[in-house]
């Protein structure tokens, strides 16, 4: 403390942290002004000290600045360090008392005064100063040492063997429960191939990966390292969880209607209304009392059934079982049936069947009077005597063509239509043309004027129930004109329908009544 | 029936036609179908039975008479031969 008495003395004012090289520059001025020649030698033997003091500092900090720096300690001894901790305690005032001289013929490097680390008390510390604890120092002196003349552990002789086969017994099961998870996903709808979703799993592990090292172990190599062969408890858990969802109740489908959902509405909207205007299919077979009545009927002779001045025989009707040509006397009487039930409808509405429109019915034989004949000759105009064929729906014709088919004409007054219904197909012009005539002359007998035909066409339906033999034209034909007479004319019966068509005739013809069931 | 209306009724001519051609049968207007049918077939040489009569696109049964029917003279009665429709 003596020794350095004017540094101490300045010290207290000076808190700045000028460069001390400056300061030492300034004393040892001030001390050459005042000195005698003692007072010179004093200072002379006392910097001698500090330099020695200095010096032993410097070889102290030089071999101790860092425990951890391996060159320096490779060359350390036990002995050092202990020397520069007796040699602390005198070292405390040695930075003040420096001179610039001394700094620069020391050997050590320039920059001790400034970079030396000073334990002294009031000096202000930068940050890269360290504490300075001599026993950590040794500890961890030792304790790098020991580390570094470790001796090499041996391996086993079948080490490597046995870590080959850990880890191909490690890939085995990695792969099996790679695909366990595939399936699982596969049956929850996962559509692409094994690869592919093998793909997705690394993409899947990777994110992972990341995720863990970035939340818990930042920049870590060791932790990632580890991460990295946790690859199976990864697996692992995807596949538990997979397993879990697989028997989790689904959630229903999300509601999205689409376009082509709602088209397909509609259209079956359409199809619902398309039946509702059509009349429902036809059962396959009559009730059983009913069936047992046709059965009674076709075993009786003689006269059968008679309505209006319509009478069929035994031998009439037995052309109603299957397979076998109809004659006028069953569509006349069919017709008689048609007619009647129009007419019943007229006068009865309210009780009477549904739909039924007023039509006037004309025999099998008005056809060949108005074709052989004609109208004049025929006397066609006495066939309408007591009514006005105008003031009609609908005029129904039953047509035979050369003895051999049957077909269906109507003059449909609402719809302004001569229609022809062929179940052969054929469109009939000859049809439309004689009945065009018809009409015309009709109303020029009873009106006393030509007929108006505008709007008028011939018609035929696009999609007729068309007959699949030689033989059922005649019940076509029956069925043409009931439909007709109710106007439904998108017919609903079709071959398959005409075994269970012929035994309703029968037994229509036989009660002398139409069913309901159309 | 007594005869005396019988008589003073006078009889009917009827036009029986089958197919273009035409015969005259003359009638009492209470004489049943049956004998008239039966005369025209005759006529037309076609066995009893076969033809179907038509007045004014009304069948005529076997029972009725000219007078339920209110046939006057010279109205036309239709003959038809059996229709059928099959297609072969």
């Amino acid at each position: 403390m003596p020794q350095a008495g004017p540094s101490t003395r300045k010290r207290p004012g000076d808190d700045s942290l000028s460069p001390p090289v400056r300061k030492h520059a300034r004393l040892s001025m001030g001390s050459s002004e005042s000195g005698t020649l003692g007072d010179r030698w004093r200072t002379h033997v006392q910097t001698g000290w500090v330099f020695a003091v200095n010096t032993v500092e410097l070889v102290r900090d030089t071999i101790f600045p860092q425990p951890s720096l391996p060159t320096h300690v490779s060359r350390a001894a036990s002995t050092h360090s202990s020397m520069s901790s007796a040699a602390a305690p005198p070292s405390t005032s040695a930075p003040s008392t420096s001179s610039p001289t001394d700094a620069e013929t020391e050997t050590t490097p320039s920059q001790t005064p400034v970079l030396k680390p000073s334990p002294s008390i009031g000096w202000p510390s930068t940050s890269v100063t360290k504490s300075y604890y001599p026993q950590v120092d040794r500890e961890l002196q030792k304790k790098l040492w020991l580390k570094q003349h470790r001796p090499k552990r041996r391996k086993h002789i079948f080490e490597d063997q046995h870590k080959a086969k850990v880890e191909a017994t490690k890939a085995v099961r990695r792969e099996d429960t790679l695909k366990q998870i595939y399936v699982l996903q596969k049956e929850k709808g996962y559509s692409a191939d094994f690869p592919t979703f093998r793909g997705l799993m690394r993409k899947q592990l990777q994110i992972q990966r990341y995720m863990e090292s970035t939340r818990v172990f930042p920049r870590d190599g060791k932790r990632s390292e580890s991460v990295e062969v946790d690859d199976s408890a990864f697996l692992r858990r995807i596949l538990e969880k997979a397993r879990a969802t697989l028997n989790e109740p689904r959630p229903p489908p999300p509601h999205t209607p689409h376009m082509k959902e709602v088209r397909y509405r509609r259209q079956i909207k359409d199809i619902e209304l398309e039946k509702r205007l059509r009349a429902p299919t036809l059962p396959s077979s009559l009730p059983s009392d009913a069936d047992a009545q046709v059965d009674a009927l076709l075993k009786k002779s003689g006269v059968i059934s008679k309505y209006a001045r319509e009478q069929v025989a035994s031998q009439d009707i037995a052309r109603l079982k299957p397979a076998l040509w109809l004659n006028d006397e069953i569509i006349n009487f069919y017709g008689a049936l048609v007619l009647g039930r129009s007419e019943g409808a007229k006068e009865n509405s309210p009780n009477g069947p549904k739909n039924v429109l007023a039509v006037h019915y004309f025999s099998t034989f008005f056809w060949p009077k108005l074709v052989k004949e004609g109208y004049e000759k025929g006397r066609l105009s006495k066939w309408t005597k007591k009514l006005d064929l105008f003031s009609k729906d609908v005029i129904l014709i039953p047509v035979n063509h050369a003895n051999l088919h049957w077909t269906a004409a109507a003059i449909n007054f609402r719809q302004k239509r001569i229609e022809s219904y062929d179940s052969l197909g054929d469109d009939r012009p000859s049809v439309y043309k004689h009945l065009r005539e018809y009409v015309d002359q009709e109303h020029r007998n009873k009106k006393k004027a030509p007929f108006d035909f505008t709007g008028w066409v011939d018609y035929t339906s696009p999609d007729i129930p068309q007959q699949e033999n030689g033989y059922d034209c005649g019940v076509f034909t029956c069925q043409f004109l009931e439909s007709l007479s109710r106007g439904a004319e998108p017919f609903n019966f079709s071959q398959k329908d005409i075994p269970y068509l012929r035994r309703r005739m029968i037994w229509e013809i036989g009660n002398a009544t139409l069913r309901t069931e159309y | 029936m007594s005869q005396e209306p019988e008589d003073v009724k006078p009889k009917i001519n009827l036009k029986v036609v089958y197919d273009g051609e035409e015969v005259q049968i003359k009638v009492k207007p209470n004489t049943k179908f049956a004998k008239i049918f039966a005369a025209a077939e005759q006529r037309f040489g076609k066995e009893s039975g076969t033809f179907k009569f038509v007045y004014e696109g009304k069948r005529i049964g076997k029972e009725d008479t000219p007078g339920d029917l209110d046939i006057e003279d010279g109205d036309q009665i239709d003959c038809f031969l059996e229709q059928l429709g099959g297609w072969q």
